[in-house]
């Protein structure tokens, strides 16, 4: 037979190729079995976990005059020290709601997210997520959108607004409104009167690598409009230590990585706040 | 734009056979014939230039696919389809080009992947005259997917090696077993047409560090069952 009738066989024989493809979108639905790619969003994400959360710690503190937060950050792939720092906040049964600082992920896979959902679904505390860079990365970014919804949120708990600012600026190429001036304004007016301190939340920390460093006196003004500022929090650089970024009263801390097995508890009350560092 | 020239270089990929075919056949005979008109006589020149020929003419061929191949999951896509080249005394060796496709899902767009693929079947056993069982199959593939937002090496925005890694390559391994059905066409000087449906567990190389580095993570959680079938003409 000639080569080319062979080839011709060979590309048109739909009664191997049309079963196949039946069988492949019959088997579609057996997602845990076929791993269709690292890169894939798939369906079956949980969705909106911060704004579902962010009202669950709007209830719980309503009317507190003190406020405990564990604050973790930079989990990345070392699951199974993130099991065991949910296994510690968890025995703490005083803390009213969980930060996580961003970094869940290491390439924003698919599965990354998976795993690390698995984990903090475990939190007994209710849960919010920042977006860190890492998290940005291939359609980690559509994922994270997916499961936790907007990248610039706040809450009210107690008598504290929390703003959790996307400060990953160098992902966007410094070519996106990142932080977001806009939802800052926004925030200053928004719920005015129901709240007196302000905590500021963010992955990258202002004078760091891919933060937009040209706008850190300007973000940092635009922080003093915001009522009796206890402190900033941040992750990304896998540390544990305070700074006044600024060289002013404004203390800034850092959360550690999973890794380094250390997490915070931060205390806030209407005097004013304490932090602890905790090993596990 | 970037899309339709991918699409449009795979598909001339897959049907310049096609012309090649025609090619081979007729361009290097007419070359024989006419040397033979001018120096008859001399016949071992004639066997030597007639061996070259042959040797170009299956050196020729052997660049054609020998089969094509068709493929879901496996970390390259919901579905990939390609050719395959088999070689080796047993056929034992098969490298594919799969064109893979992601669907949208829940992301903004659907992605394409393209995937090298070397695998190595090393036993085969015959079952009767038209069966035959593989009871291994092992391979290594490299997957590329196709998107601005994946890179192979990171932009010129980060920091020097900020990340160490690529978002775009994937380096796969696969192991499983498979199955042929064997076809003679029309007479036993050519070979048979090879139906091969073969399963497949891969996994890539970023999961394997995430179970090396926790034990939390389970084989099955980065281990993916992946369906296949190629066909040798």
């Amino acid at each position: 037979m000639k080569p080319i009738v062979r080839y011709c066989l060979g590309i048109f024989l739909p009664s191997v190729w049309m079963p196949f493809c039946c069988l492949c979108l019959l088997l579609s639905s057996c997602e845990k079995t076929f791993d269709i790619h690292p890169y894939d969003v798939t369906l079956n994400m949980p969705s909106q976990i911060n704004l579902a959360n962010m009202a669950r710690i709007e209830n719980a503190c309503e009317g507190k005059d003190t406020v405990r937060v564990a604050v973790i950050s930079d989990t990345h792939e070392w699951y199974t020290d993130m099991h065991d720092e949910v296994d510690d906040i968890n025995r703490h049964t005083s803390v009213d709601f969980v930060i996580h600082l961003g970094d869940l992920t290491n390439m924003g896979f698919n599965k990354e997210y998976e795993w690390a959902c698995k984990e903090l679904s475990r939190l007994q505390p209710p849960y919010v997520v920042l977006i860190g860079n890492h998290d940005h990365l291939g359609t980690g970014d559509e994922s994270y959108d997916l499961i936790f919804g907007p990248r610039d949120f706040s809450f009210i708990a107690g008598r504290i607004k929390f703003l959790c600012l996307n400060t990953n600026a160098g992902e966007y190429d410094y070519m996106a409104d990142v932080p977001n001036f806009s939802f800052l304004q926004q925030q200053i007016i928004q719920s005015v009167g129901d709240f007196d301190h302000t905590v500021v939340a963010m992955h990258i920390p202002p004078y760091s690598n891919q933060f937009n460093n040209n706008v850190c006196l300007a973000f940092r003004a635009y922080l003093d409009y915001f009522p009796d500022l206890y402190c900033g929090i941040f992750g990304h650089n896998h540390d544990t230590y305070e700074k006044a970024l600024f060289g002013d009263s404004l203390m800034f801390y850092g959360v550690g990585s999973a890794q380094k097995r250390k997490y915070r508890i931060f205390t806030f009350t209407n005097a004013g706040y304490e932090v602890e560092t905790i090993a596990f | 734009m970037r899309l339709k020239l991918l699409l449009f270089s795979a598909l001339s990929f897959m049907l310049s056979p096609l012309c090649l075919a025609q090619q081979g056949s007729g361009g290097f005979q007419t070359a024989v014939d006419s040397v033979t008109s001018v120096d008859s006589s001399n016949t071992a020149s004639r066997q030597w230039f007639s061996h070259q020929v042959d040797y170009a003419r299956h050196w020729w061929n052997s660049l054609f696919p020998s089969k094509f191949v068709m493929q879901n999951a496996g970390n390259m896509g919901f579905l990939s389809g390609g050719v395959g080249w088999g070689y080796g005394g047993r056929q034992q060796w098969e490298t594919g080009m799969l064109m893979g496709w992601i669907p949208k899902h829940r992301s903004s767009s659907a992605k394409l992947t393209l995937t090298i693929k070397q695998s190595y079947i090393p036993w085969s056993q015959s079952i009767g005259k038209r069966w035959s069982v593989e009871p291994l199959r092992v391979g290594v593939y490299l997957n590329a997917v196709f998107g601005d937002q994946f890179w192979a090496e990171q932009p010129k925005r980060y920091p020097t090696s900020y990340y160490g890694f690529s978002t775009k390559f994937r380096v796969n391994v696969c192991f499983g077993q498979q199955v042929s059905c064997h076809f003679n066409l029309s007479d036993s000087h050519t070979p048979s047409i090879v139906f091969s449906f073969f399963y497949e567990f891969s996994t890539c190389d970023t999961y394997i560090m995430s179970k090396l580095k926790n034990s939390r993570v389970s084989w099955t959680d980065i281990i993916g069952l992946s369906l296949g079938i190629a066909v040798q003409f």
